[in-house]
């Protein structure tokens, strides 16, 4: 039985794995925020969680009664060199004022840095575009 | 070849030994069995040897066992350090928890605010509302009320991986304020009146389209749990 412990506490100290991440805020002048007609807020938010995920939030809040909003929420990526890619997305649409929001966890491999990006396209009645917001989060390292 | 003529001479020497020890054994064991109280009952040598058989499996297996716990323990981490077996493996779990925190609707009770320890929550409802949503995530946490005219007040405390934008253009009214130890600012236009709020850790984002509602002194009434 001894053995068994010895070798068993042997083999998970040599082979298991390794992973730093870390978190940090960005600079985000790329990314333009217009003022709006249709928006009180709109807002993009990430987190680490457990075993590798990263919670990610999108949220807007509105005022307006007779409009469509179609809301996604983009878990992006890059690896530092090139630039920002969607990795995972979820687009909700909502009618009607109120706050909405899309609360999603997905799993982040390492070797690369996240963000989310909301990105929120309010509708008239006639289906038209009337108005498009975005929002980037923070920058999540996961190298 | 010499050696191995010894070897075998060897060999068919301590065979015959072996049987002729065997011989004065199996003689012993007669006289022996004359005696009332030395004899062996019947089957009791057999039930010996199959008991030692037994210890001298179980040697083997425990070796055996000691093999195959090292070979599935170092299987097992190394699966669960592939990144693709493990989002497979706890997906399942994840999303599961985080659709149960996306949005609960909570009734008039006083107690409705009871489970969220720690966040920002008014200390009374607002005469003419009621608690529409309830929103909990790792980012944020949001009570929406909502009255029968229809206007929405959203309170929100948000952590810092949070960005917001919030549209400030045209405000009639752009003051600082301090509700409770947070220092913020106060913004009001024809449509909104909206108040932002600082915390050590968070901010808090206060707004509402209900035009003739007194905004701050609903400020003052968050208290955290």
């Amino acid at each position: 039985m001894k053995r068994i412990i010895s070798l068993l506490l042997s083999v998970v100290i040599l082979v298991a794995p390794f992973g730093v991440s870390a978190y940090a805020e960005a600079n985000y002048d790329d990314l333009v925020a217009p003022c709006y007609t249709y928006l009180d807020s709109i807002s993009a938010g990430i987190s680490e969680g457990v075993l590798g995920f990263v919670n990610c939030t999108s949220n807007f809040i509105s005022f307006e009664t007779n409009k469509t909003f179609v809301m996604t929420c983009y878990l992006q990526r890059t690896d530092g060199q090139s630039g920002w890619v969607n990795y995972k997305s979820k687009t909700e649409t909502y009618t009607g004022k109120g706050s909405y929001t899309i609360s999603k966890s997905w799993f982040a491999p390492s070797g690369y840095a996240y963000r989310v990006y909301t990105k929120l396209q309010i509708k008239n009645s006639a289906g038209t575009i009337v108005e498009t917001a975005t929002k980037g989060s923070g920058v999540y390292y996961n190298w | 070849m010499m050696n191995e003529y010894n070897e075998k001479v060897i060999k068919e020497a301590l065979t015959l030994l072996r049987e002729k020890e065997n011989k004065e054994i199996r003689k012993e064991m007669e006289e022996a069995n004359k005696i009332p109280e030395f004899r062996v009952k019947e089957g009791e040598a057999e039930r010996f040897v199959k008991q030692f058989e037994k210890k001298r499996g179980r040697k083997a297996w425990l070796r055996a066992a000691s093999i195959v716990v090292v070979v599935v323990v170092s299987l097992t981490v190394v699966t669960l350090s592939v990144d693709g077996f493990r989002e497979k493996l706890t997906s399942f779990f994840t999303n599961f928890t985080s659709e149960e925190y996306a949005t609960v609707d909570v009734g008039e009770s006083d107690e409705m605010f009871s489970e969220y320890q720690g966040q920002f929550v008014p200390t009374a409802i607002p005469e003419g509302y009621k608690v529409e949503s309830v929103v909990s995530d790792e980012n944020m946490y949001e009570i929406m009320l909502k009255n029968e005219q229809d206007c929405i007040i959203v309170l929100r405390e948000q952590s810092a991986e949070l960005k917001s934008n919030i549209d400030t253009e045209d405000a009639d009214i752009v003051q600082t304020l301090e509700i409770k130890d947070m220092k913020g600012l106060y913004i009001e236009n024809k449509d909104t009146k909206r108040i932002v709020l600082s915390t050590d850790s968070s901010m808090i984002y206060v707004t509402t389209d209900d035009t003739d509602f007194d905004l701050i002194g609903f400020a003052e009434l968050i208290e955290r749990r």
